[in-house]
Formats: structure tokens, sequence, C-alpha cells
């Protein structure tokens, strides 16, 4: 999938990782971009939602994606800016279809202790696109807030 | 990426409240057990954070009283977890009330609508009140 035109960048923007399908290597590169956030001095609120909806997509890529499988691998590729997150996950599995999920959100659904995790990238994210496949989500988060300068990058 | 600025970027993370690992302490009362989280769930904690909350729930005590007031994150993993806790409290006869959520965790329970299922008190008094006990 390209680049949801939509999102305001260019391949040349995005730092790309490779990790291994397990939760330490997941938090390693969450750490690496929340880092970033931290550099630009995003808000908590908008740190919240980003790590939440990063959170989310990388659970889902490891669990129901790579299915665990250790063999199998996960890219994950950001670029942050003081205005807005763009962030992209994408697992080996045979994907799914988003629009399929049921409502976690219905009566119904309350107590289930899953299926909460597509929902949420879209309530706190500002947009969010799947491709076709449904094992590839790109996220893109605007930073609200105004933000404070920005040190000079070295 | 200027990889040379990486270790200060993951510094500033860690300090921040998101950043912190969870912290999880349990005062056991007669008839109950508080469970106080601090810090975040982070990715890698929440099945301690589900195993540590399912074993609190005991057949004599089945009621769960869990104190927000300093968890700064949580995601699906930590919902799924409160859940697993109230699936076992109501397994005992037990009862989950939850205790001051900051306002993003507040936000979430309400955006997932969990807020239907958990009562949420401002203060450790009033869930322990409604779950008809004093502060001891």
């Amino acid at each position: 999938m390209q680049i949801p035109e939509e999102f305001g960048v260019r391949e040349s923007d995005l730092v790309e990782m490779v990790i291994p399908t397990d939760l330490k290597s997941a938090k390693e590169s969450e750490a690496r971009i929340m880092g970033e956030l931290a550099r630009h001095h995003y808000s908590d609120d908008v740190t919240f939602a980003i790590k939440l909806a990063l959170e989310e997509a990388l659970t889902n890529a490891i669990k129901h994606g790579n299915r665990n499988d250790a063999s199998k691998r996960l890219v994950v590729r950001y670029a942050v800016n003081p205005q807005q997150t763009v962030i992209m996950v994408r697992d080996e599995g045979p994907g799914f279809r988003p629009r399929k999920v049921p409502d976690p959100t219905a009566d119904e659904n309350l107590e289930r202790p899953n299926g909460r995790g597509i929902m949420l990238m879209h309530a706190y994210m500002t947009r969010v696109r799947f491709n076709e496949a449904g094992n590839e989500v790109w996220m893109l988060k605007k930073n609200r807030e105004t933000p404070l300068p920005s040190p000079p990058r070295q | 990426m200027d990889a040379q600025e990486e270790p200060g970027n993951a510094a500033a993370f860690s300090a921040a409240p998101v950043g912190q690992p969870l912290r999880i302490s349990v005062n056991s009362q007669a008839r109950l057990r508080v469970i106080t989280l601090a810090g975040a769930v982070q990715l890698d904690q929440a099945a301690e954070l589900r195993n540590r909350l399912v074993a609190a729930v005991e057949p004599h005590a089945p009621d769960l009283i869990i104190d927000l007031s300093e968890l700064a994150f949580m995601g699906s993993t930590g919902l799924s977890a409160l859940l697993a806790a109230r699936s076992e409290a109501l397994r005992h006869g037990g009862r989950v009330h939850l205790v001051a959520p900051r306002p993003a965790i507040a936000g979430l329970l309400r955006v997932v609508r969990l807020d239907r299922l958990f009562p949420i008190h401002d203060r450790l008094t009033d869930a322990l009140k409604a779950l008809g006990q004093t502060a001891e």
C-alpha cells in the first residue's frame, strides 16, 4: 500500500523498523516513537492517544496477524514532526476485514475481553487507513496543541 | 532519525507519566481487596496485571476495589484485565468498583462504554461505602 496521500508525508520522511514478533521488540519500537513525541513536546493527551493506537496496532499485528509466530516480522514506519505523527504497522498475516469486526460498544459485546483495538484506533487517531488485505494500517494524528519550540536537529 | 538523539528521547519518554512501568499494590481487608494501580500498563505488563487482579479475587472476599488515581495509561489489554477480574468476581458473587480514574482513563472507559459495567467513584471511601465497607 502506498502512503495515503492525505497523510502528507513522503517516503523520505519515514523511519522504518523491522522487528521480531514479540512484545519486547514491540515495546522497544514504541519507545523510539514515544521518544520522538517527547522530543517534540507533544501534550500528555496527544501522547496518550498515539501510544494507545500504536499499542492496539502492534498487539493486533502480533496476536492476530502474525499469530505470535516468531519466524515472522513486523514492519513499523513512522514520521513525527511538531504538526503531526504518521505511523504504519504491517504484519505478515493474511489480513482481515476491519468492517467485519463486531462493534465492541454494542450492549451484547461489552463483556467480551477482546475486539476493541480497531475501534480505539479510529476513536483516538485523526485518520486510520487499512490496505485492501487488512494486514497494514496507516494512522495519522494531528498535534492540535500549540507546539513548544523544538530544539534544532543536530 | 539521528541515532545519537535516541537515548535522550527514550529517557524523556521514560520519565513521562505514560512511560512509567506499572506498579500494583494490594491492600487486603476482611471482605474485599483494594488494588492500587500506578504508572502505566505497558505492552508487556497486561498479562501480569490480569493475573494479579484475578488472583486477588478470593471466594471469601470476592469484592474488588481498583484505585486508578495513579494510573496514567492503559490500552485495551488493560481493559481486558479489568474485565477478567470482573468475570472472576462475579463467579464468586463479588463486584468490582473503580476509583478516581484520571481524565484520560475515564475518557477511555467511556469511549468503550465500560463505564456501564464498572461503577466508578470519585473517592475510595465512596467505593467502600457502596460495597458496605468502612475504611480500615
